[in-house]
C-alpha cells in the first residue's frame, strides 16, 4: 500500500512538473536576462526563437545570447506585471507590462513596454518561441 | 523492397504536402486578416478569423480582448490606402504558426487628416476545428 502511494505521488509530481505554470518560466526568463545566465537561457529559449524589440529589431536565439555575452545589450532591471495568459493545446500567450532599465551600446535607457510572449511546451518544459514588445504611449 | 520504398516516399510526400498546404492556408488567413482590419472591416469575417481566446495588441501599447478588438475594428472610421505587405515570414511549429510581416499604408482619419503607417506585425495562429484561428496579434512601430 505504501509503495503504491509512493508510486502515485511520484506520477503526480511528474505531472505537476509538466503542467508547471508558465508564470514560473516568465519570471525565470526576466531573471536570466538580467543575470546574463546564458546557460539557463539556452534551455528557456527555443532554437527557432524570434525576439522582437520595441525599436523593430528582431533577434534570433544566437544573436540574443551573443548580444548579452558581449555586452551590446545589458538589462539592469526587468519588472513584469502579468496582464493575460491564454493557452491553446501546447501554446501559451503571455501578455505583460514590463518596466525595463537597460544599457544598449553603452547608453542607458528606460522603457515601459507591452510585451507579448509565445511559449510552447515540449519535453524540456516551457520554451519561448517568439516575443514582441511595443512602447506604451 | 522497391515497392516499400515507393510507398514510404509517397507518405513522406503526402506529409510534406500537408504541411505545405497548412502553411499556404495560414498565409492566406494572414492576408485576409490584414485586408479585413484595414479594408472591409467585416465583423463576420473577423468572428471567423479570431480564436475564442484571442488577444489583440496595438502599436501604442493598448491591449484588447477578442470582443473589444472586433467591435473597434468594425467601428474604425479611418480609411487606409496605398497598403502594402512585405518581408513576410512564417514559422510552423506543430499546429502553431508564427507570422511576421511589415505593413505600410496611408491612414485617413474621419476628420480628413492623413498619416503614414509603418508597422511591424506578429501573428500567432492555432488550429481550431481544422481552421487557422488568430490567438494573438501584436503590432509595433517601425
Amino acid at each position: 500500500m505504501r509503495h503504491l502511494l509512493t508510486i502515485i505521488l511520484f506520477f503526480v509530481s511528474i505531472g505537476s512538473f509538466a503542467q508547471r505554470n508558465v508564470e514560473g518560466s516568465v519570471r525565470d526568463l526576466d531573471q536570466a536576462l538580467v543575470e546574463r545566465d546564458t546557460t539557463f537561457l539556452k534551455d528557456l529559449l527555443h532554437d527557432e526563437l524570434s525576439y522582437g524589440h520595441s525599436n523593430g529589431w528582431v533577434e534570433t536565439k544566437a544573436e540574443l545570447l551573443q548580444h548579452l555575452f558581449n555586452g551590446k545589450l545589458v538589462y539592469k532591471k526587468i519588472e513584469s506585471k502579468l496582464l493575460t495568459r491564454n493557452n491553446a493545446d501546447s501554446v501559451t500567450i503571455v501578455r505583460a507590462e514590463s518596466n525595463i532599465k537597460y544599457v544598449l551600446d553603452g547608453k542607458e535607457g528606460e522603457l515601459k513596454l507591452l510585451v507579448m510572449q509565445v511559449w510552447v511546451l515540449n519535453k524540456n518544459g516551457w520554451q519561448l518561441l517568439s516575443r514582441q514588445s511595443t512602447k506604451i504611449n | 523492397m522497391k515497392q516499400l520504398t515507393t510507398i514510404l516516399l509517397l507518405f513522406v510526400a503526402l506529409a510534406v504536402n500537408a504541411q505545405g498546404k497548412k502553411e499556404k492556408e495560414v498565409i492566406e488567413r494572414s492576408y485576409l486578416l490584414s485586408h479585413t482590419v484595414f479594408g472591409t472591416k467585416d465583423s463576420l469575417v473577423l468572428e471567423d478569423l479570431f480564436a475564442k481566446k484571442a488577444t489583440y495588441g496595438h502599436s501604442g501599447g493598448k491591449l484588447e480582448s477578442r470582443q473589444e478588438a472586433i467591435a473597434n475594428i468594425a467601428h474604425n472610421k479611418s480609411a487606409y490606402t496605398d497598403t502594402s505587405i512585405n518581408t513576410f515570414s512564417t514559422l510552423m511549429y506543430d499546429d502553431v504558426a508564427i507570422v511576421r510581416f511589415v505593413f505600410k499604408a496611408t491612414e485617413t482619419k474621419a476628420d480628413g487628416k492623413t498619416s503614414a503607417l509603418n508597422l511591424g506585425m506578429i501573428l500567432t495562429w492555432v488550429r481550431e476545428k481544422g481552421k487557422w484561428k488568430l490567438l494573438a496579434r501584436q503590432a509595433y512601430k517601425l
